[in-house]
């Protein structure tokens, strides 16, 4: 008995130690490194270009420089673009938040019965790819309107928004049990302004909070509302990048860098955001559909 | 804060509403269950309506919102796609359009683009995350900070990533030509074709399936597989009949998903070709911005149409999903 225990045992031993066969362990490993390669080299490759002088005839670059940078930043266009991307970034991360939390949290709250149709409403973007909900919103508001285009465009970024933002609040107040805490608060004598105050938001704020960041990814490289419905009149980062393009593409490639370290510091404070909850923040894989 | 006005018709009967709601709950237990804060029913106010105006006022301006910037926007499309151009008559011919060569091999590229990169991805993406479920602490967070950011790289940023690497000037155009001198372009390869663009989509594949399949694949639990050992089975029999059935409802799900992100895409693919490539997104950006001949009852059925496959992909997703949730919860 006591032998085939420690057989059994050094069986489940060696087990957790090769947990698959030798040839499967090394593909696994391969695909993970090729993957890795492949995440990184067009971002380095960016990096080199937009920092070398002249490289044409040479192995590698004849100098390094930021000439490029300086160039791109000093175009006309820059701060404009720059600012109006930032401009519908700040309008969307302020609406989107007030239009959700306050649904979600009277629902959590009061009706739990209805929550399934308001998701139904805050998933059905998802569905509307960029260059479809651009010509909804120019059927139906611009060209019989004649509206505010980047006023209706910031509205669109919130309504791209819905998907992850109720999912992210959704997930914080199911994770504090909002219900629960409020009842127990009210019990022991708490009006609504402190339980609102001092229990539902900070509850929601992570959720909240990353929300608002994929906010901020999502406007950094929203191109197809952006060209298609504010267009030449109100031109954003991702325009200006994509006409620099044309012109010379080392300033191109300073500008994708400067837009990708934008996200990666966005992108890095999301982990940040998840990480100190460790319930999650309910958004992880929520395509933006920005691509 | 949240829905005072509703509450304070109950709030005299607050201290001792408990017991009402002890009695409320015996009565009738489902209102009990729905209703348990604000306990209406001894109010004045009938209890339904009590609960109407104390969800109501909250949710009015999201529902407002859905309603002028998803609902309304979307009726028009589809009624204008039902409308002949001119006389605003009805018509089936906007959907009829689509069978044009033009719309038709668009749609078609889209369709074989999308769910090829989707395939790619989702395999190479599955594999990538069962390595890094295998590391642990920190090389996993890392591998995972990594995943998590690229996710979000796509759109014009990421075509200009790809143009240094491999245009028609590029880092790898560059390293062939001077280190070995093999001219790359334009007879080897090229970028700005369907081999180009497939590249850069599986760009934006991989680390979505790795944020969609990582749930999943962490849920398997080792205790199946040490079962398995011991009841003599070797590893790929595992595989083959516990691990690998057990992953395909989240798989299936993923690629469903990597499939409707894809077929939406428009920005990258702009980016890199600038319109030569003809797909079914372009196409639709073409018919309106083209001022010259914008025919919006073609649009809008075109634009339904990807919907309306997006809308489908996305339903077989969740629909999965759920499905997996007998073995993985």
């Amino acid at each position: 008995m006591a032998i085939v225990m420690a057989a059994e045992e050094t069986a489940v031993q060696q087990m957790r130690r090769k947990p698959r066969a030798q040839v499967g362990s090394i593909l696994l490993r391969v695909a993970l490194i090729a993957a890795v390669l492949y995440l990184a080299l067009p971002l380095l490759a960016t990096l080199a270009f937009s920092l070398a002088t002249v490289w044409s005839r040479t192995v590698l670059p004849e100098g390094y420089t930021l000439e490029w940078y300086v160039a791109a930043v000093m175009d006309d266009r820059f701060w404009p673009t720059t600012l109006r991307t930032l401009q519908a970034t700040l309008g969307a991360a302020i609406i989107s938040p007030l239009l959700v939390a306050p649904a979600l949290l009277a629902v959590h709250l009061r009706a739990p019965k209805w929550k399934p149709w308001l998701e139904f409403l805050s998933i059905v973007p998802w569905a509307l790819p960029g260059v479809v909900l651009a010509l909804a919103m120019i059927r139906a508001y611009i060209s019989p309107f004649n509206v505010s285009r980047p006023g209706l465009l910031i509205l669109t970024y919130v309504l791209l928004s819905l998907p992850f933002m109720f999912r992210s609040i959704d997930a914080s107040l199911s994770a504090i049990d909002a219900r629960t805490l409020s009842e127990a608060a009210q019990m022991l004598g708490a009006g609504w302004f402190d339980i609102g105050r001092r229990i539902l938001l900070p509850g929601i704020m992570p959720g909240l909070m990353s929300g608002v960041l994929l906010i901020a990814a999502l406007g950094a490289g929203e191109f197809a509302l952006a060209s298609l419905m504010a267009g030449s009149g109100w031109k954003t980062f991702p325009i200006y990048q994509a006409q620099a393009q044309g012109v010379d593409g080392r300033i191109a490639s300073a500008l994708a860098i400067i837009g990708l370290l934008y996200v990666l510091v966005v992108s890095l404070l999301l982990l940040f955001v998840a990480g100190r909850n460790r319930s999650g923040t309910g958004a992880a894989g929520m395509p933006l559909v920005n691509k | 804060m949240i829905a005072t006005r509703a509450v304070d018709p109950g709030a005299a009967v607050r201290e001792a509403s408990r017991v009402a709601v002890q009695s409320d709950l015996l009565v009738n237990p489902v209102a009990g269950r729905d209703d348990a804060v604000s306990a209406p029913s001894v109010s004045a106010v009938p209890a339904w309506r009590a609960r109407l105006g104390s969800v109501l006022w909250p949710v009015i301006p999201f529902l407002l919102f859905c309603f002028v910037l998803e609902i309304v926007p979307v009726a028009i499309l589809i009624r204008d796609s039902f409308r002949e151009l001119g006389n605003g008559a009805f018509t089936l011919r906007n959907y009829g359009a689509i069978a044009e060569p033009l719309y038709w091999h668009s749609l078609r590229n889209s369709i074989l683009l999308s769910a090829g990169t989707a395939l790619i991805g989702a395999i190479w993406g599955a594999l990538a995350c069962a390595a890094i479920v295998r590391e642990g602490g920190r090389v996993q967070r890392w591998l995972m900070g990594m995943i998590a950011t690229t996710s979000n790289f796509s759109g014009i940023p990421l075509a200009l990533a790809f143009i240094a690497l491999l245009g028609a000037s590029g880092l790898v155009t560059l390293l062939a030509r001077n280190l070995f001198g093999i001219r790359l372009y334009p007879q080897h390869f090229s970028l700005y074709s369907w081999t180009g663009l497939t590249l850069v989509y599986t760009y934006f594949q991989i680390p979505l399936m790795v944020l969609l399949f990582l749930p999943a694949i962490s849920r398997l639990k080792p205790q199946w597989q040490e079962a398995s050992a011991m009841l003599g089975a070797p590893s790929w029999v595992y595989w083959r009949r516990v691990g690998l059935p057990v992953m395909a409802a989240p798989f299936l799900a993923a690629l469903a998903l990597l499939f409707a992100s894809a077929l939406g895409a428009y920005a990258t693919a702009w980016g890199l070709s600038g319109g030569k490539l003809s797909l079914f997104t372009i196409q639709i950006a073409f018919e309106v911005n083209g001022d010259v001949s914008f025919d919006p009852g073609k649009a809008s059925a075109m634009s339904l149409t990807l919907a309306a496959i997006m809308a489908i992909s996305i339903l077989a997703a969740q629909l999965l999903a759920r499905r997996s949730q007998r073995w993985l919860s």
